[in-house]
């Protein structure tokens, strides 16, 4: 890249929104997926709409590429810069632009926390409702790229579902709107591609989400089990009941033994999984306790050994901490952990976590299991030493092997994380080279040059392949 | 009119595709996306029906897209000349009531039968319902096709035949572009199979939709138009004789439109006007553009029901 490139930058955004230099490259060169890495050559900050423009047409004449990034909390590597060039950081585009409370509606910038977006309306009994567990930090921005879930998806679905409008700075550096205060805008639903597109069919700089109503009523339950088996068999039961819990998620332990160490939380003694069950309810009547109660009850006729309900909201906080702190806690158990993503049909969790089980022991690899049980969507934790590259290959072994189960039972290869770099080789595992051909086109509607967000989701990409042993470097 | 094809299979659309020389119109015997007419092949999907495959404790459903959604009304039977012993093959919402599921696409109590069946389609194959993508009365407590579906089977104008999602109620690997398909009019690809979620049918609400005083309908222009809450009310007053449906809950209207009779607009809303004849989007510039350019880049040769979407 040009060497006045931060100069003719800094001319566009002025002075202070352009950073460059090796701290710099070092910081931005992976997202929260550190096995792939790659620096890029500047940082830029822009604060609207109109700026992100500027820098894309730059770009655009200079033929660099560029990339977005909100947190740098994903988990696929897709904010990475896979070619160099451009990191466009949203930091600085953190505005509620405008809250609508009758309809049920706010516009925001999207390098906006998500748990922000809940705290401007909570107080009109209304919340965001997409909550992945980064949600503190986590951007409105990075949440539409990876199309994220999270705890409470299993009711109130994934993000694309809350996204009414976007303004997007295509490829090319035009500014297009989407939809906007109503769902369902005449056309071809183009919002609907582009959340889950991993920001590679433009920049989404803003967005109009859509409010849901907090529940009138919550009831939580921790209920543990003397083994995973029962505890899968309890989740697949409540669901083919017809019971639609808020969430339904799972802990085994590996999780409880890093609890334990961690938070000093303790378990029924002999407790091999626990199940965090929450209903909710708008109406009056109060149906989620009702649900709650039978949620249980299914759970006992699994084998449950305890159930601890929540007989407040400082009790419920107290059951969801377990839920809450257990990645965290993991950090006690090793030096690295690496969280994998994958979907199965809810029926096959017994089948599928007893694979789990035996992959991790035949590669002799520490793991641990906290996941969105409800969903299918597991999240087998490794836990290792990445100062061994022994170790480091055989996670990502496990990994893929885990994956390719995914989808020998009729299941997906990521649920949340997205495809980022992290699973460009997999998806041949889910897709024929046709299907992904016409996944091509899709793209080409929006993206038809590699400026934006290059070698993302699809692999094969014409001038990415002698880059991703680069990235891999590090690793192997 | 001209004779249709009737496929019964993925592979003879693919076929029928691959070896046409002229471009293709479809539809689901008389419900069709655009009409057949001289100098162009008609395919008529409505055999192309079946339950491929159902897991109830998955919640999950594949049906190709001939399939009906609910089972025909009385009347519909009587117009299609067919009685009640007549062999058929069940509907999809048939099949899943028997493991107490079901697509929250259903019939309403107390809303006049073949209102619904002209406004809502309820009475459509699968895939004309979701090629449309039109509203229902249960949309703001369940969503919508686009918010049911987790992967679709389809063939592009070439024959070339691909599939896009998965079976499981998550995924985020890839281009989502069957969510696109929904209420694509099969411009961009034909739509053959679907895969949905289901949700329990004691989870399912009932609507208490807003009835206009028109009822018998309706071989005429309808325009559907959402508002927002806030405009809602003055919105149902301002069509008064004309409403035919209103649902709060998505703050929608169906109106019957009349000769030269123009809706009043409000802030943020959209409309879409249907024919039986002959369907209309209002879409604005901006949309515009990359439709044309998503046409371009799915169907180069223009092949695919012209004139389904009318593009400003």
């Amino acid at each position: 890249m040009n060497a006045s490139a931060g100069r003719e930058l800094r001319k566009l955004l002025g002075a202070d929104r352009v950073i460059e230099g090796p701290g710099v490259q070092r910081a931005y060169d992976c997202d929260a997926y550190s096995i792939d890495r790659n620096q890029p050559d500047l940082v830029v900050l822009p604060e609207s709409t109109d700026e992100v423009q500027a820098v894309v047409l730059w770009c655009n004449e200079h033929q660099i590429p560029f990339v977005a990034r909100g947190a740098g909390t994903g988990l696929s590597g897709g904010a990475m810069p896979a070619l160099g060039g451009v990191v466009i950081s949203t930091k600085r585009m953190t505005r509620i632009l405008e809250i609508d409370i009758q309809n049920q509606c706010l516009r925001a910038q999207c390098g906006i926390a998500n748990q922000r977006i809940t705290d401007a309306v909570k107080q009109h009994g209304l919340h965001f409702a997409p909550d992945p567990s980064s949600q503190t930090v986590s951007t409105l921005g990075g949440n539409i790229a990876e199309n994220s879930g999270g705890p409470h998806t299993l009711k109130y679905g994934v993000t694309v579902q809350h996204i009414l409008g976007l303004t997007l700075v295509t490829p090319e550096g035009s500014i297009a709107e989407f939809g906007g205060k109503l769902s369902g805008v005449p056309g071809y639903d183009f919002i609907g591609l582009i959340v889950g597109s991993e920001g590679t069919l433009g920049i989404v700089t803003e967005a109009w989400v859509r409010l849901t109503p907090l529940p009138a009523h919550v009831a939580t339950a921790l209920v543990a089990f003397a083994s995973v088996r029962n505890a899968t068999e309890a989740v697949s039961s409540i669901i083919a009941s017809g019971i639609v819990p808020a969430a339904l998620e799972l802990m085994d332990r590996g999780i409880l033994r890093a609890l334990n160490a961690a938070f000093g939380l303790t378990y029924p003694e002999g407790t091999e999984a626990l199940l965090l069950v929450e209903c909710d309810s708008s109406r009056r009547g109060n149906s989620a306790n009702e649900e709650l109660f039978r949620a249980v009850h299914i759970c006992a006729a699994n084998g449950s050994t305890e159930a601890r309900i929540a007989r407040d909201e400082a009790e419920r906080q107290e059951l969801w901490r377990a839920r809450k702190k257990g990645i965290g806690a993991m950090g006690r158990l090793a030096p690295t952990i690496v969280t994998h993503d994958g979907v199965i049909p809810r029926s096959k969790l017994p089948e599928m976590l007893d694979f789990v089980y035996s992959v991790a022991e035949r590669y002799r690899i520490g793991v641990a299991n906290l996941f969105h049980a409800g969903d299918g969507n597991l999240h087998p934790c490794f836990y290792f030493d990445d100062r061994d590259p022994r170790q480091v290959k055989a996670v990502i072994e496990a990994g893929e092997e885990i994956l390719a189960k995914c989808v020998e039972l009729g299941g997906s290869i990521s649920g949340e994380h997205g495809i980022g770099v992290e699973k460009l080789d997999l998806m041949g595992l889910m897709f024929s080279e046709v299907d992904l051909r016409v996944q091509s086109i899709a793209k080409s509607i929006f993206n038809k040059w590699a400026l934006c967000n290059p070698c993302k989701v699809l692999p094969n990409q014409r001038g990415c392949m002698e880059h991703q042993r680069r990235w891999r470097g590090a690793a192997w | 009119m001209r004779e249709a094809l009737r496929p019964r299979t993925t592979n003879e659309v693919a076929e029928i595709l691959g070896g046409a020389s002229t471009p293709v119109t479809t539809g689901y015997g008389p419900d069709c996306f655009v009409p057949p007419c001289d100098g162009r092949l008609h395919m008529d999907l409505s055999e192309l029906t079946g339950i491929v495959d159902y897991s109830p404790k998955d919640q999950v459903v594949t049906v190709r897209s001939g399939t009906r959604v609910n089972h025909l009304s009385k009347e519909s039977k009587l117009d299609m000349g067919l009685n009640d012993y007549v062999p058929r093959e069940p509907s999809i919402n048939e099949v899943l009531a028997e493991e107490g599921q079901c697509l929250p696409f259903l019939q309403t109590p107390g809303v006049n039968r073949s209102l619904e069946k002209e406004l809502l389609l309820t009475e459509s194959h699968v895939g004309f319902v979701c090629g449309y993508g039109l509203p229902h009365l249960r949309e703001n407590w369940h969503g919508s096709w686009r918010d049911w579906i987790l992967g679709a089977k389809a063939v592009l104008a070439d024959g070339t035949v691909f599939k896009s999602g998965s079976q499981v109620v998550k995924s985020v690997a890839g281009y989502e572009l069957h969510r696109m398909l929904v209420g694509s009019c099969d411009t961009l690809a034909i739509v053959v199979e679907l895969t949905l979620r289901t949700v329990p049918i004691e989870s399912v609400w009932q609507p208490a939709p807003l009835l206009g005083p028109v009822t018998a309908a309706l071989r005429e222009e309808i325009a559907i138009q959402r508002v927002l809450r806030s405009d809602f009310s003055a919105a149902v007053e301002s069509v008064s004789e004309h409403l035919a449906l209103a649902d709060p809950g998505t703050c929608t209207l169906w109106v019957k439109l009349s000769e030269g009779m123009e809706l009043k607009r409000f802030p943020h809303d959209w409309i879409r006007v249907r024919s039986p004849f002959r369907p209309e989007f209002g879409v604005d510039a901006a949309q515009s553009h990359f439709m044309r350019r998503a046409k371009q880049v799915f169907d180069p040769e223009e092949r695919l029901n012209l004139g389904a979407m009318v593009v400003v």
